[in-house]
Order: structure tokens, then C-alpha cells, then sequence
């Protein structure tokens, strides 16, 4: 190496170093700049952050307050439920400040001992909007923070932040992904949110007071909703208990008061602020409490008390089942035979049988409560919104309806029958008695297992009180006949025959349950589609059809019947869970199984392809930005709209969910710092041409057709 | 969804409470002394009741108290608040303890961080059977002066027949172990 040639290199050396010092410089004062320093308390630490290296001419700034949490330990909501405090800030001795406005992330509701609290556990950024006295130049921040910090003690934490934004262009800074996260977990207010409050009601019972709030969502389904209420005067309340109606559109949530109201008064007539959150999705909603009618606890408990009804006439009307009423008869016939047993002693038998239904109908609730809570250990909640559920109860209901219509029957082994049967056989005391009720209950099995079986469809979608209630229902609707002759023996001369009538009624119920699956099938289009609604009807019809062509055509082989009935079953089940990913889920998952097929955001090749003549539709998003799913929901993915973006666009798509400063450059270009963005560029718009937040197809198509320029066959 | 950041309708009611809030939370962390309270107290632990003695609050009826009454006496000092979530199963536990041990000479004497009416409220509807005052700063002062290094609550003090501090816990106690320390004390 010569004398030169080393000269020249660490020349190049010292340049590059003092490059990369420079850099680093740079990057520091924007990082200052961007979010102020941290200030560290034994449990809690939090520095003051903007989400834009200058004011610029905003007229807001965005803002916000950086939280870290101890491990474990959480802060609060703005009404913090039963315990805990608020923050609160004082921006004492900032200079060009205006106002500064608290905003808060949708908050966790944490229950401990019956009482309520609502926060943030570990971490959160609070997004506060700073408007400045004079525009464009710079703002100093100094915000006094005071925050209560609990876990197994609480203890009132002070800080004292401090952040200049300086005068100059307001470019997104390193902070903008994460202040824009965590502004798109602000509740979105009122009718923006797309959910309507059609109803809040004040309740009263028995000097118990509750809240109950109707809300309706037209476009999506609701899967786990929970509301929070503030009410002026305050009032404080319990966990809701929530009833899904409209096919999972409408949420009817019923608030217990768990605080002392003065006595004479209700809830009707006081300001309500609504918070209602439901995964992901949170929107904030103001409205009046009206005076409620009728008994307390209304729509829940009058709902519970109809199931109640139901479940009750469903258990007497088993009686006149084929396989149920005979077992009737033979205890009657045994009341007949032992004619000089004295009253008490039939009274008390007939009780022990009712009592053996009851009994083994609560067996059957208690089984399927453990089957639920297991299921729910690990993680397998059922759900009515759940299509593959739906679907498995449609397929489970119409071959009951098959089984009624007597395309196949369910046979208990002869020996349980035998045995059964024997049971009934004599005098048999309190205990013997007591077997009779819980066998004949066995024995009804293969007339009474549709109805049982849709029961137990339908309770385990229910809470555990449900499925007592429902089986408890059934069991006494079951046992009243039992229960009439033990109170009025006379009873005994009115209950019908056995006859072929039986046969009639079991045909005119399998209607009524091919009724029930068809209603069942009419809530699925609102989660797969109706086409794919259509092929799960389509599914079950042929499977119905397969059980029935050996009934009706003896000569048809009843074995392939079946088999493919099977086949049929589970292919009507399987297709709702294959379209899960890309529909059930609601909104999480669309953007991977889209029907688009998106390219990686790369912005030299926008300028490349739209020189070739080519049309670029550009889509910056996030998994945690809630108005992009729901406007792939509404508008991108829909038919009309991905087709177009398919057929005359090339899609692009920039994922913001992590830090990205391509993308922050990107959307500054447009002047903002934060999403949803969308941008058309074709040759007659080579700028681009910026969409509205909220898209709508009309917007989307417009902008397509205009940014393809006159060619109009830009692809 | 630009960042746009917009007040949520903040009723009447949350400017109450956040008013509320914002003197009780203003009150405790400038008696805690703020970012610069230290640990450091920790390394000596008082074991002298004397600030107890001299201290004096109002109940509930409006009316002060002094605590020379205790002297002589198995105490526990409570130190409370009802926005503090953990102190709702202490105090539960401190009413068995007292429901148990107040005939055995045990007195409990709550004192709480909060204002009148908040305090009045919970006592009724928790049915509270032992002595509770509530203060401001000087409540905070007394806990520190009792060894309450971190200024949180629920902060517990056990004051022994011979007027020293037998025990103290800082944050919510494990089951039966404030039992524990008074037992031998009542035995004695």
C-alpha cells in the first residue's frame, strides 16, 4: 500500500466518522425534539412526547404523556370506578400554550372483590391535543403529572415533564406511530362510531336499581361487548349482564346500581355518558336517562322468564312423545293395579318419580356446565356469533327434525331398555320410585333427545344460570303430570291414550324444529355471506334429502344414505370454520386473506409504475388502527370495490403497525401523521389524489377512474 | 384517522370528580414530599410512637381527637383511603380482627386520606365498628412520622401496651398476619 493510497484512506476514514457523528447528532436533537426526557419515579417513570418535529401551522399539536408502569401495577380512567383517582395535570408555567386537552385510551375494567375499577395496567400513552396562543412558533410543555400507582399498595406519584416543540415544519417525528396508536384507542364519539344508543332505561325492583341500555350496530356484530356509565348525579355500577339480539346487531346490557340512591329516586332524567367498548372497537355515546315501565330488571329477567316458560311447556308436551307417554301409562296402570294402597302412599311414589325426572335433568345441566367451564379453560367460549357454532346447531337440529319425520331412529341398547322397563315393573318404594323417574327419563331418550339435545344447543350458548333454569324447566314440565296426579289423582282420567296421534304430533314438531334450523341458518349471512349461507343450507337440505330417500324408497340402500348423510354433516360444519380466518373474525385477519393481492409500499416504483401508464392504490395501515379494518371491511374487500382496485390498480399496501420512517415521510407528505391514509396515482393524477378517512366506495371508484385519466383502460 | 385529538364529552359529573380528584391527589403527593421522597428514611425505622400522642384529627361528627386515650393499649393505626383499591380487603379484615380482639383490649383507629363525605358514606355502607378520623396533610405527616417510607397506602401500625411500635406494614398485609403480631401483644 503506498503513501497516498493510505493518506486517502484515512481521509475517508475521519469523513465517515465524522459522518456517522453528525448523523447520530441529528438524530438525537430530533429525537429531543420529538419527546422530552424521562422522569423516573420508584414506580412509575414518564416523559411527555409530540407526535410532529415542529408546530408548524397546526392548529392542534398532537401530544401526549408517556406512562410506564412497574410491572403490574396500573393507573386510572377518568372515573375510576369504585376506587382510585383520576390523573391530573397542571401545565403551570408553559409558554405559548393555549389549552391542553387529556384524552383516554379505552380502559380495562378490573374487578377485584365485587368492586369495579377501570385504568391501564403497566403502560400507556394519554394523547393530549396543545393549541398554541400563536400558531407556528415553538411551545413549551411543563406539565405537572399527579397519578395514583396501585397494585398491592397505592401510592401518589408527582412528576414534573417538561417538552419543546420547536417552531418549523410539523414532519411526523419517532413518537407519531405511537401516538396514533394510541389515539386510535380513544373512543370514537357517538354516531361516528356507526353504533346508535337507541334506548337507555332506568329500572327499578324491589328498591333495586338498574341501567339498561339498547345499543344497535348496522354494520358489524357484536362479540364481547362491555359498557361502561357515568351518571350525573354520580351513581356507581356493576358488571352488565349483556343479551345479543338482531343476530349479534344489538347489545342489550342491563347495569345493577350498586350504590345507595336516595330513597324516592331513580336514575330517569340524569345525564348519561356511555362508554361502550367491545374488543378492539371503543365510542363514546352522551344521552338521558328515561323513565323505565313495568318490573325491574325489565328485558333480562322478563327474557329469562319466557325461556323459563318455554323450556317448561317443552318438558309437559314430551309427555305425548311415542316412547314417553307409554312410560306414563304404565305408571298409571301400576296406580290402577295397587288401587288399595292407600292415597298418601301413591302421592309420595308419584313424588319420588318427579323427583327421579328432575334429577336426572339436572344431571345432564350439571355435565354440561363442567363441559362449559372446561371448555372455557381452554380457551373455547361459545358463542352465538360463532358460525361454525351456528352451523353445528342448524346440522344437530335438523336431524332431529329427520329423526321426528321417522327417517331414522335412536335406539338406546336393549339392555338399558330392559332394565329400564323393569324398574317401572311394581311397588317399589320411595328409592325404587325415585330410579323409575330418572330411567323414564332414559327411556324418553330416543323421543325426547331433539328436544333435550336442542336444549342443550341452545343453554350452552347461556350462562351457567340458563342451563340450570332451562333443565330445571324441562324436568318439572316433564314430571307435571306426575306431580298433577300426586296432587289431584283424579287427574289420572284425563291423561290422553297412547294412539297413532302420537305419530302425527312427532311429525308436526319435527317441523317446528326444521323451523328452529332454518331461523338458525337466517343468522349466519350476517357472518359468512349469504352465498356461503346458501351452501351451508344447501349442505344440510341434501343431508336431510340422504336420510329420507331410504323412508321414502325402501330400495335405496339406508346404509349409503346415511354415510353420505354424514359426509354432508360435517362438510356444512367445515365450511363455516374454513371461511373463519377471512370472515368470522370480523374485522382481525382481513387484511391477510383480502381478496387483494397487495405488493409491499415501495414509492420510487409509484413514480415507475404510474410512468408505464399505470393506476396505484395505496393503503397505509395498522393492527392496531381500528378505522382501516373497518374500512377493508365496508369498503375495500367489498365485491364491488376490490374487483375495481383489482381489474385497473396495482395495490400497495404500507403496514404502519411498527415504527417506519419511509411511511411517516410518506403520510407527511400529505401533511398528516396518522392513518388510515389512502392515495390514488395514475397518469391523471400523478400527485396522487388523497381519500377521506372514512372511505366510501363512491370515493375509491371516483378517484380510480379520475387518477387512470382519459385513457380509462390504464392496466 | 389523523391525529385529531378531541376532548370526550366531559360532563358535569367528571369535572366534579376530576375537581375532586385533583385536590385530594394535590394534597397527598405535596405531602409526600413529591419525586424526591426518599427511601432513605427506611435505614432507620422509628420504634417511637410519641408522634401518635401528639397528633389530633377530626371524626366524623366534625369533632377533634386526640389519642392519648390508646396509651397503655394494643393499637392498630390504619392508614386509608377509599380510592384505594387494596385497602377495601384490608379493611375488611381489620373489622374481623376487631370484631374478634376488641374484647381481649384491641383498639382499631382508622385514619383516613380523604375527604369528610366519601369517608362518612363508606363507613355506612361497610358498617366500619371502630374509631375512624380522616385528614389531609397531617394524616400523611403522621404516617411518615410512624415509618411510612414509601407514602403509600394501606399503611398499618402495631403499637404495643408499652407505647413503642411493635410492627408495621406498608401495602396490603397477607392473610392472618396482623393476627399474628397481636396475639403474643394481647397474651402478654
Amino acid at each position: 500500500m503506498t503513501g497516498r493510497n493510505l493518506t486517502s484512506l484515512i481521509a475517508s476514514a475521519i469523513s465517515l466518522a465524522l459522518a456517522a457523528l453528525f448523523a447520530l447528532f441529528a438524530s438525537n436533537v430530533s429525537a429531543q425534539a420529538a419527546a422530552g426526557e424521562w422522569q423516573k419515579l420508584e414506580f412509575v417513570e414518564a416523559r411527555l412526547v409530540s407526535a410532529v418535529e415542529g408546530t408548524g401551522q397546526l392548529a392542534e399539536v398532537p401530544a401526549g404523556i408517556e406512562l410506564r408502569l412497574k410491572e403490574g401495577w396500573k393507573t386510572y380512567w377518568r372515573s375510576p370506578g369504585d376506587a382510585g383517582l383520576p390523573p391530573v395535570l397542571d401545565w403551570t408555567g408553559s409558554a405559548n400554550l393555549k389549552a391542553a386537552v387529556l384524552s383516554y385510551p379505552r380502559p380495562h375494567r378490573f374487578t377485584l372483590f365485587n368492586s369495579q375499577t377501570f385504568g391501564y395496567k403497566d403502560y400507556v400513552v394519554f394523547p393530549v391535543g396543545v393549541t398554541t396562543v400563536e400558531p407556528g412558533r415553538a411551545v413549551d410543555l411543563k406539565a405537572k403529572v399527579d397519578v395514583l400507582v396501585c397494585e398491592k399498595i397505592c401510592v401518589p406519584q408527582s412528576l414534573d415533564l417538561a417538552l419543546s416543540i420547536p417552531a418549523g415544519g410539523a414532519e411526523p417525528g419517532p413518537q407519531a406511530q405511537l401516538l396514533n396508536q394510541f389515539q386510535s384507542q380513544v373512543p370514537v364519539a357517538g354516531a361516528a362510531s356507526g353504533l346508535e344508543v337507541s334506548q337507555v332505561t332506568a329500572r327499578e325492583s324491589n328498591g333495586k336499581h338498574a341501567l339498561e341500555v339498547s345499543v344497535v350496530h348496522k354494520d358489524e356484530v357484536f362479540t364481547a361487548p362491555d359498557i361502561l356509565a357515568e351518571v350525573d348525579p354520580a351513581a356507581a355500577f356493576g358488571p352488565p349482564s349483556v343479551s345479543l339480539a338482531e343476530g349479534g346487531h344489538k347489545a342489550i346490557f342491563t347495569l345493577p346500581v350498586t350504590s345507595d340512591l336516595p330513597p324516592g329516586t331513580s336514575l330517569a332524567g340524569r345525564a348519561v355518558t356511555l362508554t361502550l367498548i367491545d374488543g378492539e372497537h371503543a365510542s363514546e355515546h352522551t344521552a338521558k336517562i328515561l323513565a323505565g315501565s313495568g318490573p325491574g330488571l325489565g328485558h333480562s329477567l322478563s327474557l329469562n322468564a319466557l325461556m323459563f316458560a318455554f323450556a317448561l311447556l317443552g318438558g309437559l308436551v314430551l309427555n305425548l312423545m311415542p316412547c314417553v307417554l307409554p312410560v306414563l301409562s304404565l305408571k298409571l296402570m301400576s296406580l290402577v293395579d295397587h288401587g288399595d294402597a292407600p292415597p298418601s302412599r301413591v302421592r309420595v311414589n308419584f313424588l319420588a318419580t318427579a323427583a327421579g325426572i328432575v334429577f336426572s335433568l339436572m344431571l345432564i345441566a350439571a355435565a354440561l356446565i363442567g363441559l362449559k367451564s372446561a371448555g372455557l379453560a381452554v380457551g373455547w367460549g361459545i358463542q352465538f356469533q360463532q358460525p361454525v357454532f351456528i352451523a353445528a346447531i342448524a346440522v344437530i337440529v335438523a336431524l332431529f327434525a329427520c329423526n321426528m319425520w321417522g327417517f331414522f331412529e335412536i335406539i338406546l341398547p336393549s339392555s338399558l331398555s330392559n332394565f329400564a322397563g323393569s324398574a317401572g315393573d311394581g311397588d317399589s318404594g320411595i328409592i325404587g320410585n325415585f330410579v323409575i323417574g330418572a330411567f323414564a327419563t332414559l327411556l324418553a331418550t330416543p323421543c325426547s333427545a331433539p328436544f333435550v339435545g336442542t336444549a342443550v344447543g341452545f343453554a350452552l350458548a347461556g350462562g351457567t344460570p340458563q342451563i340450570l333454569m332451562i333443565f330445571f324447566a324441562l324436568g318439572v314440565g316433564l314430571a307435571l303430570p306426575y306431580l298433577a296426579i300426586a296432587a289431584f289423582p283424579s287427574v289420572a282420567r284425563y291423561i290422553p291414550k297412547p294412539g297413532m296421534w302420537m305419530v302425527r304430533l312427532r311429525q308436526v314438531l319435527g317441523l317446528a324444529l326444521a323451523g328452529t334450523a332454518v331461523w338458525l341458518l337466517s343468522i349466519l349471512p350476517n357472518q359468512i355471506g349469504l352465498n356461503a349461507t346458501i351452501a351451508v343450507a344447501g349442505l344440510i337440505g341434501a343431508m336431510v334429502v340422504a336420510l329420507a330417500v331410504h323412508t321414502l324408497s325402501p330400495k335405496f340402500p339406508q346404509f349409503t344414505g346415511r354415510a353420505a348423510a354424514a359426509l354432508l354433516a360435517v362438510a356444512a360444519i367445515a365450511l363455516p370454520l374454513g371461511l373463519k380466518s377471512s370472515h368470522t373474525s370480523e374485522l382481525a385477519g382481513i387484511e391477510e386473506h383480502g381478496k387483494i393481492a397487495w405488493t409491499n409500499f415501495d414509492r420510487d416504483r409509484i413514480k415507475s409504475l404510474v410512468s408505464q401508464g399505470k393506476t396505484v392504490f395505496v393503503d397505509v395501515t395498522a393492527d392496531w388502527c381500528v378505522v382501516c379494518k373497518s374500512n377493508k371491511k365496508l369498503v375495500i374487500n367489498t365485491d364491488t370495490v376490490s374487483q375495481r382496485i383489482g381489474a385497473a390498480a396495482v395495490p400497495m399496501k404500507a403496514d404502519w403497525t411498527s415504527p417506519d420512517a419511509k411511511i411517516s415521510t410518506f403520510l407527511s407528505s400529505f401533511g398528516r401523521y396518522g392513518i388510515p391514509l389512502n392515495v390514488v396515482y395514475g397518469p391523471g393524477a400523478p400527485a396522487g389524489i388523497l381519500l377521506p378517512e372514512l372511505l366510501t366506495k363512491d370515493a375509491v371508484l371516483n378517484a380510480i377512474d379520475k387518477a387512470s385519466g382519459a385513457s380509462k383502460s390504464p392496466s | 384517522m389523523s391525529v385529531s385529538l378531541k376532548t370526550p364529552a366531559a360532563d358535569c359529573s367528571h369535572r366534579k370528580r376530576t375537581a375532586a380528584a385533583a385536590v385530594m391527589i394535590i394534597m397527598v403527593a405535596l405531602i409526600s414530599g413529591g419525586p424526591g421522597s426518599s427511601r432513605a428514611e427506611d435505614a432507620k425505622p422509628t420504634s417511637d410512637a410519641s408522634a401518635l400522642w401528639s397528633a389530633s384529627f377530626k371524626d366524623l361528627t366534625g369533632t377533634m381527637q386526640k389519642f392519648e386515650g390508646l396509651k397503655g393499649k394494643i393499637a392498630v393505626v390504619y392508614f386509608w383511603a377509599t380510592w384505594c383499591e387494596p385497602c377495601v380487603k384490608e379493611g375488611a379484615e381489620l373489622k374481623a380482627l376487631y370484631e374478634k380482639n376488641h374484647d381481649k383490649g384491641l383498639e382499631v383507629l382508622g385514619v383516613a386520606m380523604d375527604n369528610a363525605d366519601k369517608v362518612k358514606d363508606f363507613v355506612a355502607k361497610n358498617g366500619l365498628p371502630y374509631q375512624i378520623v380522616y385528614g389531609g396533610r397531617e394524616a400523611i405527616q403522621l404516617s411518615k412520622d410512624l415509618g411510612n417510607s414509601v407514602g403509600g397506602i394501606p399503611f398499618l401500625v402495631v403499637i404495643g401496651r408499652d407505647g413503642k411500635i411493635a410492627d408495621r406494614i406498608i401495602g396490603e398485609s397477607k392473610e392472618g398476619r396482623v393476627q399474628g403480631i397481636i396475639t403474643p401483644l394481647l397474651g402478654g
